[in-house]
């Protein structure tokens, strides 16, 4: 049944999965999990002030307030194909936003997504890979803070989505009972998070990236 | 959209992967059309943009054939690994070589007229970079070919977006589609060629074709048509 969801919206919702499970088991149950560099196989995610997160996180950088819409690692050469989010302790007043990107390709236009390089905002390994917004594998990728325009032409295409993304309505979806696992297809869906109050601090995620799904 | 493929995340391309290497192209692809095409930066720049082409048709194959041969390490970089020798770094193949080699390795496609018109191309590369002539003072420099966006016939993706003003990346929209490289690296070539005839002179033209066109001016191409009759005929 998720995968139907999966292929249809580009994301897929299980309620209460396995609550008792370790969240790399759970993950495994779904598919196969992808040891991705720099990463433990399970990243927990937990609301955080400004100045108590690292700079290089979107914690570090926009706090408790509202994550933008992106698709995680997108200054990567290949970012994670799907990103597991499984609940272990909820706040029912913060969301998890989720975007169709066809919904973006549709608006702003393949071809134009296609033509957009990109460039990680830092150097990676001694230099700064070209990308595309739309890989021709259609693996689509944005973030506003981590990768940047890389000609005057990319930059107008940025530009448009930046305009249809503050337009955009996401999905709003909490995940607010331990088990509760939401699957995102990252090379198509965007995906942010609500703004989270200082009560919200509590708020447990834990994030593991699949690279194929069962 | 098309089916997906499944894979592992992956931090950074090959720089020596057709991927990379076509992007790099389009980059300067972009710069050259912030020149005007009677500018001799449109011709330069261009030599980057058909050097970047062609090695990506090149690694396309395998980036193993950008290896400098004189270094085994290369191929072993080439390979997606990382040497052990002390203070290595990568070399790859000049672009004579990468010539030669599309030559040997996708003759039917790459053709010797092809081969001698970029040849030539980068020779005028060479000119500029490395002696104290210009390219806008020669007589016989880019200007000299009939701009081919007045060619009737002039039917493809490429030749279609030119006629815009100002031209737009659109220009690229086969071009860079990167299905022509996946499948048919020689249309990746075709149309560089067909890209560096725009500014292209009656010696260019006749390194590409074979022919002498005494009679070509700036409003009377016939090596352009013939040119866009080749690759007409390779296209389809």
């Amino acid at each position: 049944v998720f995968l139907s969801g999966l292929a249809s919206s580009g994301f897929s919702l299980i309620r209460g999965f396995d609550p008792q499970a370790a969240s790399m088991d759970a993950a495994r149950r779904l598919g196969d999990v992808d040891s991705v560099e720099g990463l433990g196989p399970v990243q927990t995610l937990t609301p955080q002030a400004l100045h108590e997160a690292s700079p290089n996180t979107y914690s570090g950088n926009f706090g408790r307030s509202s994550f933008p819409l992106h698709t995680d690692l997108a200054h990567w050469a290949r970012p994670p194909r799907y990103v597991a989010l499984r609940c272990i302790h909820g706040a029912p007043h913060v969301a998890t936003l989720v975007l169709d990107g066809q919904a973006l390709v549709a608006s702003v236009g393949a071809d134009a997504l296609r033509a957009a390089l990109v460039q990680p905002r830092r150097p990676m390994r001694n230099g700064k890979q070209l990308l595309r917004l739309l890989e021709p594998c259609d693996l689509l990728r944005w973030d506003s803070l981590y990768i940047h325009p890389a000609s005057k032409m990319a930059a107008s295409v940025c530009e448009r989505v930046r305009v249809f993304l503050t337009c955009a309505q996401p999905l709003e979806i909490t995940l607010l009972e331990p088990g509760d696992t939401l699957i995102i297809d990252n090379w198509r869906c965007l995906h942010g998070r609500s703004s989270a109050t200082e009560d919200a601090g509590t708020r447990r995620i834990e994030r593991v990236y699949l690279k194929e799904l069962r | 959209m098309t089916t997906k493929e499944t894979t592992t995340a992956k931090k950074v391309n090959h720089p020596w992967s057709a991927d990379a290497l076509l992007a790099k192209a389009q980059r300067y692809a972009e710069d050259m059309l912030s020149h005007s095409p009677e500018d001799w930066q449109f011709g330069l720049v261009s030599t980057f943009v058909l050097e970047f082409l062609a090695r990506a048709a090149l690694a396309n194959i395998s980036p193993t054939l950008l290896a400098d041969p004189n270094n085994s390490n290369n191929f072993y970089f080439a390979l997606g690994r990382t040497s052990t020798a002390p203070k290595f770094i990568p070399r790859s193949i000049d672009v004579t070589m990468v010539l030669t080699r599309l030559r040997e390795v996708i003759p039917d496609e790459f053709t010797p007229e092809q081969h001698g018109f970029a040849a030539q191309h980068f020779s005028r590369r060479n000119e500029e970079l490395h002696t104290g002539s210009t390219l806008d003072s020669t007589p016989t420099a880019y200007q000299q070919i009939a701009n081919p966006i007045n060619s009737e016939g002039f039917t493809t993706n490429a030749e279609v977006n030119l006629k815009t003003s100002p031209p737009s990346m659109t220009l690229y929209k086969g071009f860079f589609g990167q299905t022509f490289l996946l499948s048919q690296s020689q249309i990746v070539l075709h149309e560089a060629v067909h890209l560096v005839t725009y500014f292209g002179d009656r010696e260019l033209a006749t390194a590409a074709t074979g022919k002498v066109y005494a009679n070509t001016t700036r409003d009377n191409s016939e090596a352009s048509e013939d040119w866009h009759n080749q690759l007409k005929k390779n296209c389809h």
